[in-house]
């Protein structure tokens, strides 16, 4: 086969396979990404919404604030790739995994610890039902991500989607923050870190088993 | 403006350094010969391809040692993969822009089909060029490019206006070509022992064995010309020629749920077929 006829070959290849335009798939993506977040939102409400009770509200807004600026960082490393088609190197991917539940997490302590009796152990609250919660509100938006990148990522489809899950689930932690008044260690590790590093391993299968540039077209 | 050296490496990670060493425009067709490489200077100002290089031999500026693994495709021949151990990861093309290819690539996201042609021409030769340093089977190379050009085509529409295209192309590209080498390993797994067998000269299977098999093979082949002509159109599209059921599909114009069903039940009927063969033989 010469060039030309390799040139007819895939042109006509491609007009008789529809694609989204930047315009459509922009739109698809908005509509995906708030009906998610709505989901979610759902979720929240259902499981009693804003709760924030027994805490001073300075407490309530430097810990929200602080998981805030940290969730919105979070998206921007993990999601937004700047002016490039590939994602990040392997090595930002990972320090966005591993730093980001850090980071909320000893913000968290470090805000509460200055606010006498907001640390005490409460043992009856191990964090289980903050687990669920914020695997229930995150996974949603994980899943629409994901399938928005689907048969997409020719590189680190693992590593992207543990960033997505990483970023839904710092996402996720500020709306615990409104919803959970416990702050003492072990429950914020199982109820609060836990979640989110679970929503990055779901994200790392997913990617791998979704994102990854297979040999088939689906889309 | 790009300095030379950079752009020496983009070109020998594009295309190799044996890119503008074909003195024609006919392509060998010899699988073991020198890549060719129809009309990279075209597509370059003239300031960039004086740096490429001119004669044979000519080094290019990048390491090109490579090694060379065997590697089976589908079809069931033999080719050498050349896997390219000291360049440049495709990722670090970012230094260098063609801004025609992009702006083609951002009008062809936005809707513009007709920039589809102009984005073609752009790129496909560079694809090719990268493609075939890292493997001399044509076909496979042809292959290759058509599907990077789908992929880039079916996903325009995630396409970042400001970004360059000519990375992601040859990223897609990488990524393709590992996914067939993967799959062709797998299928040396498969086979290897008949493969050991036939490099050091001794017959892997007994004569009778090999009839066997040739008398199966001429009942598949019945067996194929009995199905219905839909049965065994959407078999040849999607088994013999490889065509992916979401291209294949509207060709038969059929769903590709519908398509799936109808490969799964030819192949069900040619499976059962097989054993039905293999049974007899162990009989």
């Amino acid at each position: 086969m010469n060039a030309e006829e390799l040139r007819t070959r895939t042109i006509a290849a491609v007009t008789t396979c529809p694609s989204r335009t930047h315009r459509a798939f922009r739109a698809r993506t908005i509509l995906l990404m708030t009906s998610s977040v709505a989901a979610s939102l759902v979720i929240f409400f259902l499981a009693g919404g804003l709760r924030a009770a027994q805490r001073p509200e300075s407490l309530v807004a430097g810990t929200l604030g602080g998981g805030l600026a940290i969730a919105v960082l979070s998206v921007f490393a993990g999601i937004y790739r700047g002016r490039s088609m590939l994602p990040r190197p392997g090595w930002q991917l990972v320090l966005i995994v591993t730093l980001v539940p850090a980071a909320l997490f000893t913000w968290k302590i470090a805000w509460s610890a200055r606010y006498p009796g907001m640390m005490v152990d409460w043992p009856e609250r191990p964090g289980l039902r903050c687990l669920v919660l914020t695997v229930a509100m995150g996974i949603i938006p994980l899943v629409t991500l994901v399938s928005l990148c689907r048969n997409s990522e020719p590189l680190r489809p693992g590593l992207v989607g543990a960033a997505m899950g990483v970023a839904v689930g710092a996402g996720a932690w500020v709306f615990l923050e409104l919803w959970c008044p416990v702050a003492y260690p072990h429950h914020l590790l199982i109820g609060h870190v836990a979640p989110a590093l679970a929503l990055a391993m779901i994200g790392a299968v997913l990617g791998r088993s979704m994102m990854m540039m297979k040999n088939s077209l689906a889309r | 403006m790009l300095s030379g050296v950079k752009f020496q490496n983009l070109i020998s990670v594009a295309t190799g350094p044996a890119a503008a060493e074909t003195p024609s425009d006919e392509p060998p067709r010899d699988a073991t010969s020198m890549p060719y490489v129809p009309s990279l200077s075209a597509h370059l100002p003239t300031s960039l391809s004086a740096h490429l290089p001119t004669k044979p031999g000519e080094d290019s500026g990048v390491d090109h040692a490579v090694g060379i693994e065997s590697a089976m495709p589908a079809t069931g021949h033999w080719f050498p993969v050349h896997a390219p151990q000291r360049a440049l990861p495709v990722h670090h093309v970012t230094g260098t822009r063609e801004v025609g290819n992009d702006s083609a690539m951002a009008r062809y996201a936005a809707g513009d089909d007709t920039a589809f042609a102009e984005l073609y021409d752009g790129l496909a030769p560079l694809l090719m060029a990268y493609l075939r340093r890292r493997t001399r089977d044509r076909n496979l190379v042809e292959d290759l490019v058509q599907e990077t050009f789908l992929r880039l085509h079916l996903h325009r529409g995630r396409y970042k206006l400001d970004a360059p295209v000519l990375p992601w192309a040859l990223t897609i590209a990488a990524r393709l070509l590992a996914n067939r080498v993967r799959g062709i390993r797998r299928a040396n797994v498969v086979f290897s022992d008949d493969d050991q067998a036939r490099d050091e000269g001794v017959e892997a299977t007994s004569p009778e064995q090999w009839v066997i098999g040739m008398e199966l093979a001429e009942r598949i082949e019945q067996e194929l010309l009995r199905l219905p002509s839909a049965d065994r159109e959407a078999f040849d599209l999607v088994k013999r020629e490889g065509l992916p059921l979401k291209i294949a599909a509207p060709r038969l114009r059929m769903t590709t749920l519908a398509l799936k069903m109808r490969i799964f039940r030819v192949c069900g009927r040619l499976r059962r077929l097989m054993s039905g063969g293999s049974n007899a033989s162990n009989a």
